[in-house]
């Protein structure tokens, strides 16, 4: 019995140590996990099939960044009638909110990492059905702005009223009548606009 | 010498924690849990229905081929609001120790399936969560203040036995710490010593309270907070392993705690961390009582 034990923690140990590795970074600037080298695919698959999975523990590692960025729609309708919308500007949320809403931050802060089309599309698709005050809506176009400060040799630390900021936005998804649109019942969270 | 590390080996898993430990863990555990699900419950449809913001398609890709979950499979929203209510269920059960090891393998099994069905929304602290109830299977967690105690009181010696989990959460603590302080250093901003000044001007997660935040914007403040964390962070994870470092480790690590939370909005993640540390506390009698070395 206690031998079963003693694998069975020395196993864990091991995957619980090689997973929290810090990410490789090879010669052509890729970040390979070091955890897929050691344990292989296939283990690392499994344990992530099981929910045994950890990654590395960045914590705003290596470098915190330097952006603070929201999400904006517009929904048209048929008739001509278009509507913004806009995700929370959690810098004037309060701390009450920032708590009840940390997974809407969490998931409007990952539009800035790269992400896979699908996944602006499936947002712009949700605001279709639920954000349009319309019921013909027709298009929705997403896109992502961020505010990023802008590094100065002069003043390296500056205050918050020096500093220098850039206002970029770019396009995330375009999307024409989507099937579901107008065809489901009312929202059962509705988002609420961030005027 | 295989005999010696044998030896060493079973004091160390099977032989040195105290058994009151894991019913305190349980009740910490819970009640975060709680509140982590109350905060869900309103959003559910949104984040993990067939009606939500990610498809199922979506979270497959952006997942992998390889994570699997219950809601891929069960996509309404009142189904998803059912499972949602029963892992609530199950975690005031975990409060109140009904079966308590049952509820941990499937709180677990619950957690695993809602972060598995929106990656979108997860953090390192529903990483940790989700470990943790892993290793709550294992621990004699109706020890005390237990409905299922009352009613079948566990033995002592067996207890003790069953804490070599206990000593995975601790080894699971260490290599968060550990990991942090090595991907820190990878930074150029940590090694500088700005990086506490860059995460100042995060809006959307500093400035909880306003304190501290006039030292941040001072060189000296910002590069003594930035050093300090990487410091504690590289060093906690090594000397608490020392029974006579074990207590300065904790007050380093908690004034860390304490301090991000007191400034950042990271919803639970520094109260799970706590929960984390109560697997190092060692009660004041155990130290002569038969543990061996400190737990």
């Amino acid at each position: 019995m206690q031998a079963g034990h003693r694998l069975f923690i020395v196993v864990t140990v091991f995957v619980m140590v090689v997973q929290a590795i810090p990410d490789h970074e090879s010669a052509d600037g890729n970040l390979t996990a070091v955890s897929n080298r050691i344990l292989g695919h296939r283990v690392q698959s499994f344990l992530d099939y099981i929910g045994l999975w950890q990654r590395p523990w960045t914590l705003f590692a290596p470098d915190p960044r330097n952006d603070l960025s929201w999400l904006s729609a517009k929904i048209s309708s048929s008739d001509g009638e278009n509507t913004e919308w806009n995700s929370p500007l959690w810098s004037e949320a309060s701390v009450y909110d920032k708590f009840v809403g940390f997974r809407h931050l969490n998931y409007y802060n990952r539009f800035r990492d790269p992400l896979i089309q699908s996944v602006p599309d499936d947002l712009a698709d949700f605001l279709g059905t639920y954000e349009s005050p319309y019921s013909t809506t027709t298009r929705v176009e997403l896109s992502l702005s961020s505010i990023t400060a802008l590094p100065s040799d002069d003043t390296p630390f500056p205050s918050r009223d020096e500093t220098l900021t850039v206002l970029r936005t770019r396009p995330l998804a375009v999307r024409e009548s989507a099937p579901s649109w107008n065809k489901l019942g009312p929202p059962h969270s509705p988002i609420v606009p961030n005027d | 010498m295989i005999e010696f590390a044998r030896r060493h080996f079973d004091r160390f898993f099977f032989e040195s924690c105290d058994p009151r430990l894991a019913p305190l863990i349980r009740v910490a555990y819970a009640t975060l849990l709680i509140i982590y699900v109350f905060v869900l419950i309103p959003d559910a449809a949104r984040w993990f229905s067939a009606h939500g913001v990610l498809s199922v398609d979506s979270a497959r890709k952006l997942n992998g081929s390889s994570h699997e979950s219950l809601f891929f499979y069960v996509m309404s929203p009142t189904a998803v609001r059912i499972c949602l209510g029963t892992f609530l269920l199950q975690a005031v059960m975990l409060l109140f120790g009904c079966w308590s090891r049952f509820q941990a393998a499937c709180l677990f099994a619950w957690l695993v399936s809602f972060q598995h069905r929106n990656m979108m929304i997860i953090d390192g602290e529903d990483v940790i969560f989700r470990w943790l109830a892993f290793f709550m299977i294992f621990l004699p967690l109706d020890y005390r203040w237990s409905l299922s105690q009352r009613l079948r009181p566990s033995r002592h010696d067996t207890a003790v036995a069953q804490m070599w989990s206990l000593r995975l959460i601790q080894i699971q603590m260490a290599v968060i710490y550990f990991s942090s302080a090595w991907c820190k250093l990878l930074g150029e901003t940590w090694r500088d010593g700005s990086a506490l000044f860059h995460i100042s001007r995060m809006d959307d997660y500093f400035g909880r309270l306003p304190i501290l935040t006039s030292q941040i914007d001072e060189p000296w403040g910002f590069r003594t907070l930035t050093w300090a964390t990487i410091a504690i962070e590289i060093l906690v994870p090594i000397l608490i392993w020392v029974p006579r470092c074990r207590i300065p480790c904790l007050v380093a690590a908690a004034s860390l705690h304490v301090g991000i939370e007191l400034t950042m909005n990271l919803f639970l993640f520094q109260w799970v961390m706590f929960v984390g540390l109560i697997a190092f506390i060692v009660p004041r009698n155990q130290i002569s009582e038969n543990y061996g070395p400190a737990c």
